[in-house]
């Protein structure tokens, strides 16, 4: 586990996309606390209130522009206050095939597809590097990013879903350039078959993960770590975009990949957001104890429901881990110290010198973290060095410590 | 992390099996030499895990078998007792541990013992074929310790350093497995040889070249440890330097990108 891995390309998980609602009764579906980190929400609905899909949840109360709205059509049978006015916990029970209409704008304008994204709750999936926060929609970006392509191991073989959505990928692919004053560029596999669209300069990217992150693109053709502002965006809310504009109507789905060591039969899955993770996997683990990671092996979390930007469900076989008895408590450290490992740093997102940052971000040195190209990154590109290290295991978190230097210097900026 | 276990500390200890077996056929005083090391590397090691909470790390054993190796067959103890607890305490422990301290600690253990002793033969090393070592020069380098471009540095310096000042040295020499065990474990280990690539080469250089200096003046184990020891102090320095000009690389190479 710790040589490297086969350089060669991640194996993606492609097949035919089988529908939650076919297989199963529709469970509950929820929003935690963990989901709405940083949000002061502003709630729009009343526990009992029946919902349409589309229809709004709550709001940021100080960014108006970050909604949630229904995933699907039900009734809200849950909505537990959290602290400090915020909200824990939010679940919805499914019911119905009420949908919220929206306007389309004939002519595409900025503010006009702004005002639709918010009004959808889809602009939440426009992410700004620096610091990764929902994009500001008062700050145009230099650039915009379309991430259209996966390569974390297990992940969804963009290339194919996208082929089964391509309608809506193009509508919404060729409705984004009015968002950037700078180029749009379209990140791609290199085996994809790329839709030619207006405004939008399409880069195809080979190679073994990271290649597929939007922190590498970024990099490649636009860096932000030293000064500017770049919008990512996935294939998923690409497609989701496309829905909206064809239909005027919410896509209630998201397309999940099951995958991993405890998985009997992978496979893709369209579920709504905020669907249980158990009822995604429903019927493809195999007969052993285990536990379900929203995300990949390196950057999974253990969450209870669905969340945007989550791509897989992984599924691990768990073990029991004894209580370590005095002798074991005398060898394992209090805080693991970082040695520095050739194959280690070979999985260091691009562009960084590996052993200095993380040696600035363990010492908490903003203003070094800073030069060495900090703000370029985001959790997701320092995770698989990050469990190289033990990071996700109990050892030093180097991507809370990123997370924690980026709060810093956005406190600064 | 105890996960590194395999991939870190056996093979170290793997590529010591080979020098170890070549010595026990050729020194009687081995074994009582290593129990001694060890144990009391081992020593320090549970008085800090106990005090500080540093954990035992397997490398300990590695430092421990290390010191044993390099040093005469006709040491005395307590002179090997003082040097090893200097070197282990001052060089690593009260740093934080292996991970945390910024010179090798076996260097400076040697270093200890050749500075304040000189009625021993602390600088010359025991005789060990080449070939007894080249398992340690593979095993660590495929297991990403040794780093190639510490390695490369280290034979540009000799190889330079040499021909200006004296090409007879690089003939073959008895001693030639104990200094490449020296120069792949203590010269280029991970932690202390710099922190970026081009750090790294320019340690090695500053390695090699300062220990074939120094070889003209004393013995070629003393050579290799006081040039490991002074050029792991400017490790940090070269290492900064390094990450200047990076970021100004990056900084103009941003502005290239985005402009362009």
């Amino acid at each position: 586990m710790h040589f490297p891995r086969r350089s060669a390309e991640a194996e993606l998980t492609g097949g035919p996309i089988r529908d939650l609602a076919d297989d199963c009764a529709p469970g509950v579906l929820g929003i935690h606390g963990g989901d709405l980190a940083a949000l002061r929400p502003v709630v729009a609905v009343a526990e009992g209130q029946r919902v349409a899909a589309g229809q709004r949840l709550l709001s940021d109360r100080k960014r108006p522009w970050i909604t949630v709205v229904a995933p699907v059509s039900g009734r809200v049978s849950r909505l537990e206050p959290g602290p400090r006015r915020g909200v824990s916990a939010l679940e919805i029970e499914p019911a119905g095939d009420e949908a919220a209409g929206f306007d389309i704008p004939g002519v595409p304008t900025r503010e006009g597809l702004i005002r639709l994204m918010v009004e959808a709750g889809l602009w939440a999936g426009m992410r700004a590097r620096p610091f990764g926060r929902v994009a500001d929609p008062a700050r145009p970006p230099d650039a915009l990013f379309v991430t259209a392509m996966e390569s974390t191991p297990g992940a969804p073989d963009a290339s194919a879903v996208i082929g089964e959505f391509l309608e809506w990928f193009r509508l919404g692919l060729a409705a984004l350039p009015v968002l950037s004053d700078g180029p749009v560029w379209l990140c791609h596999a290199p085996g994809m078959a790329v839709a030619e669209v207006e405004g939008v300069t399409a880069r195809a990217f080979g190679g073994p993960h990271p290649a597929g992150l939007a922190g590498t693109h970024i990099h490649r053709l636009h860096p932000v770590a030293h000064g500017g502002m770049v919008w990512q965006i996935a294939w998923q809310e690409v497609i989701a975009l496309g829905c909206l504009l064809q239909t005027g109507r919410i896509w209630q789905r998201r397309v999940v990949s099951v995958w991993g060591p405890a998985v009997a039969s992978p496979g893709l899955v369209a579920a709504p957001l905020g669907a249980r993770l158990h009822d995604i996997a429903r019927g493809r683990l195999a007969d052993v104890p285990l536990r379900l990671l929203a995300g990949g092996l390196d950057a999974g979390l253990a969450l209870p429901y669905l969340r945007r930007s989550v791509v897989q469900v992984t599924a691990l076989p768990h073990r029991d881990v004894p209580r370590p008895g005095p002798l074991r408590r005398l060898m394992a450290p209090a805080r693991p110290a970082f040695i520095p490992n050739a194959w280690d740093e070979a999985a260091a997102p691009p562009g960084v010198l590996p052993v200095a940052l993380l040696r600035a971000l363990a010492s908490g040195d903003a203003g070094a973290a800073r030069d060495l190209g900090v703000l370029g990154l985001l959790e997701e590109d320092l995770a698989a060095l990050n469990a190289r290290l033990g990071g996700n295991r109990g050892g030093t978190d180097y991507t809370d410590l990123l997370r924690q230097t980026l709060n810093e210097l956005e406190a600064l900026a | 992390m105890r996960a590194t276990i395999l991939r870190d500390d056996l093979t170290a200890l793997a590529g010591l099996a080979m020098p170890l077996a070549w010595l026990a056929a050729h020194d009687g005083w081995l074994l009582p030499r290593l129990v001694a090391s060890v144990g009391l590397v081992l020593c320090w090691q549970v008085v800090f895990a106990l005090a500080r909470g540093q954990g035992l790390a397997l490398h300990g054993l590695v430092s421990g078998l290390l010191v044993a190796i390099l040093v005469p067959p006709e040491a005395p103890f307590w002179q090997l007792v003082i040097g090893i607890s200097f070197g282990m305490v001052l060089g690593e422990a009260i740093f934080g541990g292996r991970g945390r301290n910024f010179v090798q600690p076996v260097v400076l253990v040697l270093a200890c013992l050749a500075f304040s002793f000189t009625d021993q033969p602390w600088r010359d090393p025991p005789e060990m074929p080449l070939a007894a070592a080249l398992p340690a020069l593979v095993l660590l380098v495929l297991s990403g310790q040794a780093r190639v471009t510490v390695l490369l540095g280290l034979a540009a310096g000799v190889a330079v350093a040499a021909l200006v000042i004296d090409p007879g040295l690089l003939a073959p020499s008895p001693v030639a497995g104990a200094l490449l065990l020296a120069l792949v474990y203590l010269s280029a280990d991970p932690v202390t040889s710099g922190a970026t690539d081009a750090g790294r080469v320019i340690c090695g250089l500053l390695t090699g070249g300062l220990a074939v200096l120094f070889t003209t003046a004393g013995g070629p184990l003393g050579a290799v440890v006081f040039a490991t020891l002074l050029a792991q102090v400017f490790a940090p320095l070269f290492d900064s330097m390094v990450v200047a000009v990076h970021v100004r690389l990056m900084r103009r190479r941003a502005a290239r990108l985005r402009n362009g």
